[in-house]
């Protein structure tokens, strides 16, 4: 089972794992970079780079590398976007276990995916999908935000949809959300007023592709009344569909009852 | 109020709204004849009562009415537990008399407080809630609720209140209590902080560094974890408000006074409506639930709020 954690270094990943890196102006971007995909090369894993052509280093180090850039692929009239991107890594992970590599180690630098920023909306959903590719076993995934290239909503919707964490500590949701299995997603932490947007992001985004969405919330702490309004908005913004809150503590389950939300109306059911 | 006072007494009062009445008594016998008149007329009129009075008060009324149909009428509540969370009264009669009015059933109630044992901030709650069930319920279905005092060994303080508190005095007769103050509340200071106490200036994204300034007070003073997560899901609700309502910050503070946690949250906000928190929320209603929740998560809310400010206290009782 996934579990949520901050990661000290890059250094110790584990096939699986999804990191947000959240880089700091003035952080040894570079130093870390090139110590992850080193670890990589020693592993046996095949090297998927998003980033852009000042990494080419990465290339002549690692044979076994792959660097796209999406801003250049866009100059050179290929269409290019986060949808591209969740296909390259699928494709890759698929092909680097018959090429004989361990797994697929990813560096995505999310700042040349989306060079002008991105809505929370649109994090959520690559980031979601990006999770459920991992959680499966296919690849390690570290994604890099530049803090100063993404608006705190956004930022805040990346924190909340990984499991794990490394680089600079901000003031960020509570929350972790990500992937445990099919249509199956752990809630860990608190999610309160902080991160009751970014949690009804992650959601809505979910319930897109899936009728019923299992919320495995063994560890979640708590749920403040603007993220059961977050929740309930999601559930009833998708029609037909419902949302299962699977192992969530007697608070948790007690103030949702008490807030009126435990009724036929709301799709949402509170299962052991 | 004035249109409850000058009606008349009895069944045919079904459609007039809430009464609340002050009942002071001296002895037994005093209370006997007004409660079991008050119940035998209600189950005349095919009324719900419900009473709330003492283990002893209840036997005896119990003996009182075996064999009679009005028996049949009454349903007995925990008076001690109404009287401990005041924060949590009206929500409590609101939810039965919907229960009861949804049947076609108008509601008759009698409430004896129970003020014994009580610590100075619930004697105080309580007295305010009593005070606020006027205006919880001017506009309600049709609803009676008979308050007794036992004028013997009531504290004068108590009895001072309940006389202020209740638009109705019964005596011989119903009528106008002429010492009810409609408002407004004349409410006691809260008192300042017991020393030493723990502060900690919050903003937007600093609900988890609340969160760990008041589990690290719970933590010195060994808090249960199941109630912990009630006091930090409170205390996330009134920071959360603070943010939101209150000017975009707060001040927490936290401390221990006589065998209670305390957990202030301060702001600049002013809170409008007295009666925010302390109804049910529907399933469809936006926003409105954070005050509800912190009523039924903490031991005693006490909430202070005028023009610069509002200050929100949540008590949790340790061992």
């Amino acid at each position: 089972m996934r579990i949520a954690r901050e990661v000290a270094t890059l250094d110790s990943l584990d096939v699986g794992d999804h990191v947000c890196w959240l880089v700091a102006p003035g952080d040894d971007y570079h130093g870390t970079a090139r110590s992850y995909l080193a670890g990589g090369e020693r592993a046996g894993d095949k090297m998927l780079v998003i980033g852009t052509p000042r990494t080419r280093w990465l290339e002549q180090d690692l044979p076994q590398g792959l660097l796209v850039d999406p801003v250049v692929e866009r100059a050179e009239g290929r269409p290019w976007d986060a949808q591209t991107l969740l296909g390259l890594v699928r494709r890759e992970a698929q092909t680097a276990g018959q090429q004989g590599f361990r797994t697929l180690r990813v560096l995505a630098q999310m700042d040349r995916l989306w060079p002008g920023g991105a809505s929370a909306r649109e994090v959520a959903r690559h980031e979601l999908g990006l999770d459920a590719l991992a959680a499966c076993g296919a690849a390690i995934v570290v994604c890099s935000y530049p803090r100063e290239t993404f608006s705190v909503p956004a930022l805040e919707q990346v924190a909340g949809v990984h499991p794990h964490h490394a680089g600079m500590r901000v003031k960020m949701p509570d929350f972790r959300m990500f992937c445990v299995g099919k249509d199956c997603w752990s809630v860990s932490g608190v999610v309160d007023f902080d991160g009751a947007a970014a949690f009804g992001t992650a959601v809505r985004e979910l319930l897109s592709s899936a009728s019923t969405l299992r919320l495995h919330c063994h560890d979640l702490l708590l749920m403040d009344a603007a993220a059961m309004q977050a929740l309930t908005d999601a559930v009833l913004s998708a029609k037909g569909c419902k949302v299962l809150i699977e192992g969530a503590n007697p608070t948790v389950r007690r103030n949702w009852s008490l807030a009126g939300y435990q009724v036929p109306q709301i799709p949402v059911e509170l299962v052991p | 109020m004035n249109d409850h006072v000058t009606a008349p007494a009895g069944p045919e009062m079904k459609d007039q709204g809430f009464r609340h009445e002050f009942f002071p008594y001296q002895d037994e016998t005093a209370f006997l004849d007004g409660a079991v008149s008050f119940i035998k007329d209600a189950a005349a009129g095919n009324e719900t009562v419900l009473v709330a009075v003492g283990a002893t008060k209840q036997e005896v009324l119990r003996q009182e009415l075996a064999g009679t149909d009005a028996a049949e009428s009454v349903t007995y509540l925990d008076a001690a537990e109404l009287s401990r969370r005041p924060g949590r009264l009206i929500s409590a009669w609101a939810d039965r008399i919907t229960d009861s009015t949804a049947k076609g059933q108008p509601v008759r109630g009698i409430s004896e407080s129970q003020w014994t044992g009580r610590t100075p901030g619930e004697r105080a709650e309580l007295q305010y809630h009593e005070w606020l069930l006027n205006r919880a319920f001017a506009e309600a279905p049709a609803w009676w609720l008979l308050c007794p005092y036992d004028t013997t060994t009531a504290e004068a303080d108590v009895l001072r209140s309940a006389r202020s508190n209740h638009p109705l005095l019964r005596t011989a007769q119903t009528g106008p209590n002429t010492d009810y103050q409609d408002g407004p509340y004349p409410f006691p200071d809260l008192g300042a902080p017991c020393d030493p106490y723990q502060e900690l200036v919050f903003h937007t994204g600093d609900l988890a560094r609340v969160r760990d300034k008041v589990t690290a007070c719970a933590a010195a003073h060994h808090l249960e974890p199941g109630r912990l997560l009630d006091l930090l899901a409170a205390v996330t609700e009134a920071a959360a408000n603070s943010i939101r309502h209150g000017g975009g910050t707060g001040t927490l503070r936290t401390w221990v006074e006589q065998g209670e946690l305390v957990c202030e949250v301060r702001d600049t906000g002013n809170l409008q409506d007295p009666l925010a928190g302390h109804l049910r929320p529907r399933h469809d209603q936006r926003g409105g639930r954070g005050l509800w929740l912190i009523h039924q998560l903490c031991d005693l809310v006490q909430i202070r709020t005028n023009p610069d400010g509002t200050t929100v206290r949540m008590i949790t009782t340790l061992g």
